[in-house]
């Protein structure tokens, strides 16, 4: 039935936990584990939020920059990780001028912003600094996961600023069947968490995140790191993204009250009931080209959460990606590196 | 006593210094039991237990500073690998002899089974939820007990503390709570009382909760094993029997995964999550009343009234916004433009009259008397 000896397991066993000890030593000299390597420079700040620009990598850029906008649940290094894995790097190297939005770290006095605060406020004054820099009626945009959300929003609010928009795995559908955060979310008294945290922590977050997958995120994960111990170049990638994933900013409370409501429970973005600052959300305003990839084993937004814009989007220019890989691997993955950004960006030079 | 390692290479000598004598201590059991493997039940991952427990007590005070979570980190991995090596092992010890379809091979494998399950989860199934990283069934509580205690107002670790009660779940919570409720609120402080006697019900609904969502992911243990039951079986149907520890422990995590996905999306479950986060935020919000008390009554500031300061400036912001948003409606540039204009018009109009004051002969000025004499004659 096994091909298992006790001698060999116990062997196995014993060499897994020797290279931990020797990983150990490893792990005391891999020193500072760095993050965000493009050259950038920060052109406009206001609050915790600061607006970056990145240096071109090619004589002359698209003519038409583009705005990168993260999620707000994770730091937006994870779009310039290192060198080799760079989704920024790769759209400068395509000849994309590359604009990126940090949202810091809320802190208490920031409880109070809301939906409209990001997309009528942060959002769109982002949008126009760059728009007068350049002296552009609209600028491209590229979403990112919740990101993409809010990118969603604010093109529906303001198309006329949005010459193309890109959206990477991002929820649009929060109640498909696979959803399982979106099943996790209706039993949640939302307004109990806010109400008591004020903000909701980071920690918290990562909880739901693990508990996705907790035997792969929390277990076997680092019996894989084992393997990479005895090299440090590796074990710093390895902890370059472990970084990356335990450094969750806090969230604003009143925003994180809204998004679950409005978008996890109540599914408003596709239901048509979705108001922010007063206005109506009609993706329907939607008219400008659409470039929309998703992650086919994403468990955190599972594709088919993403492939429905298409039939709510008011365009007729529109085109769905579907890139075999997880929720990171869209990012990180040396496949992603060569495929991801040179699509984008052929895709964007199509339409300037 | 082994001296305290000063450096990572010490470090690592002890370590393997620890690994070779577990070792040896194993094959000598191995030994006594005429070249077979510890029997299941056996002092196997106690053995490395204990070694490595005493060996980290050893070490800690050698350990560079800011490592020993790394270290500890890289312990509780090797603890939960080895206890997942004996989960194997007392498989593959049950089940060495058996081939499917023969004799009473089910019920050899459910033996090989029922001991893999003692080994990675507590005896009968139950999870342990304090047992953290190093077992696997406690890994998702693990991760809670951590967003627990970084929520709770209490120093370290709440629920650590109430380990002395007795064995996990409510019942810990319940007897740690019950002198608390036991008491009568009394006297002026009686309204004081009420409400901590408030706080323990609520902690009480909480450990319930807990309870509740460590049964549903108890139910994960039973059902990643008979996953793992049949695909092992089937592997070996096809010839392709697992033949190393880490393939069986990736099939393994496989197996737990898509358990854990099937009970993760049940109502039962999701009720249960929802329940044990809300019951906590609870806990949490009545403490803060509590704390919010005190505050008032050393006239120190609050939570709400910073709330309601923080709330007004982000008003006054949206206030503030909005009006420069009406006043760039307001196309001012244009306004500008157009003032300018004017102005120009105005000093044109005003250099043009001081042009015809100065072009003008000069008249001599009428007696005032005149000058309303004829007044009065146009007016009538």
């Amino acid at each position: 039935m096994l091909a298992l000896k006790p001698d060999q397991i116990l062997k196995e066993v014993l060499d897994f936990n020797t290279k931990l000890g020797r990983g150990f030593s490893t792990l005391t000299q891999v020193g500072e584990v760095e993050t965000g390597v493009s050259p950038r420079e920060a052109i406009y700040r206001e609050d915790k939020l600061v607006l970056y620009r990145y240096r071109p990598r090619v004589d002359r850029p698209l003519g038409v920059p583009l705005l990168i906008v993260y999620a707000l649940v994770n730091r937006p290094y994870m779009t310039d990780l290192q060198e080799d894995r760079s989704l920024v790097r790769g759209l400068l190297d395509a000849g994309v001028d590359v604009y990126l939005i940090d949202w810091g770290y809320p802190d208490g006095a920031d409880r109070y912003l809301e939906l409209d605060d990001y997309i009528n406020g942060y959002i769109r004054r982002c949008v126009d600094v760059i728009r007068h820099r350049h002296e552009l009626q609209s600028i491209n945009v590229l979403g990112i996961c919740q990101g993409g959300t809010l990118s969603l929003c604010f093109t529906a609010l303001h198309p006329e600023r949005v010459k193309n928009l890109v959206t990477m795995v991002t929820p649009v559908d929060f109640h498909t069947p696979d959803n399982l955060l979106g099943q996790w979310a209706q039993g949640l008294d939302v307004d109990l968490m806010v109400d008591t945290l004020g903000n909701v922590p980071g920690e918290l977050l990562n909880w739901t995140f693990l508990s996705l997958k907790p035997f792969r995120l929390t277990g076997q994960k680092y019996v894989d790191m084992a393997d990479m111990l005895d090299d440090p170049g590796k074990l710093k990638n390895f902890l370059r993204m472990e970084k990356w994933i335990f450094d969750s900013p806090d969230q604003a409370g009143e925003t994180f009250r809204q998004f679950v409501k409005y978008f996890y429970q109540q599914n408003r973005l596709i239901t048509g009931d979705l108001s922010i600052g007063q206005r109506a959300v009609d993706l329907a305003q939607i008219t400008m080209p659409v470039l929309n990839i998703y992650a086919t084993a994403d468990h955190l937004v599972p594709p088919d959460a993403s492939i429905a814009l298409e039939r709510y989007v008011g365009t007729k220019d529109y085109t769905a990606v579907a890139f075999k890989s997880g929720h990171i691997g869209i990012y990180v993955s040396a496949r992603a590196q060569k495929e991801i950004p040179s699509g984008i960006a052929r895709w964007l030079k199509e339409r300037v | 006593m082994a001296e305290i390692p000063a450096t990572p290479a010490a470090w690592l000598d002890l370590w393997l210094e620890t690994q070779k004598r577990s070792m040896e201590a194993w094959a000598e059991l191995a030994k006594a039991s005429g070249g077979e493997a510890p029997s299941s039940g056996g002092p196997w991952p106690d053995l490395f237990q204990k070694g490595v427990d005493a060996w980290w007590r050893t070490v800690t005070a050698g350990l560079p500073p800011g490592t020993h979570d790394a270290a500890s980190k890289l312990m509780d991995i090797g603890k939960g690998y080895w206890r997942i090596g004996d989960a194997f092992n007392k498989l593959v010890e049950a089940t060495r002899a058996v081939t499917p379809g023969d004799g009473d091979w089910q019920m050899a494998w459910q033996e090989g089974l029922k001991r893999f399950q003692e080994s990675v989860c507590d005896a009968e199934g139950q999870v342990n939820p304090w047992s953290g990283f190093a077992t696997f069934c406690g890994m998702p509580l693990d991760n809670w007990r951590r967003v627990v205690s970084s929520l709770s107002v209490f120093p370290g670790d709440f629920e650590q503390a109430l380990r002395s009660e007795g064995p996990p779940g409510p019942e810990a919570v319940r007897r740690a709570m019950g002198r608390l409720l036991s008491t009568p609120p009394l006297g002026y402080t009686r309204e004081w009382q009420e409400q901590v006697q408030e706080w323990a019900e609520l902690w009480l609904e909480h450990g319930q909760a807990m309870h509740d969502y460590q049964t549903e992911i108890g139910s994960v243990g039973g059902r990643a094993l008979d996953k793992l039951g049949s695909r092992l079986i089937a592997r070996a149907q096809e010839g392709k029997p697992i033949e190393s520890l880490r393939e069986g422990y990736d099939l393994w995590i496989d197996c737990a995964e898509d358990a854990y996905a099937e009970v993760a999306s049940g109502a039962t479950f999701i009720a249960a999550q929802s329940r044990l986060t809300n019951t906590l935020m609870a806990v949490k919000r009545h403490e803060q009343q509590l704390v919010a008390e005190l505050q008032s009554a050393l006239n120190m500031p609050t939570r709400r009234e910073l709330n309601t300061s923080h709330r007004r400036v982000q008003e006054l912001r949206r206030e503030l916004r909005a009006l420069e948003g009406q006043m760039e409606s307001l196309d001012l540039p244009r306004l500008h433009q157009e003032l300018d204009g004017l102005r120009a018009e105005l000093r044109a109009l005003r250099a043009d009259r001081e042009q015809t004051r100065a072009a003008a002969p000069a008249t001599p000025a009428a007696p005032a008397g005149g000058r309303r004499r004829a007044k009065a004659k146009e007016g009538g």
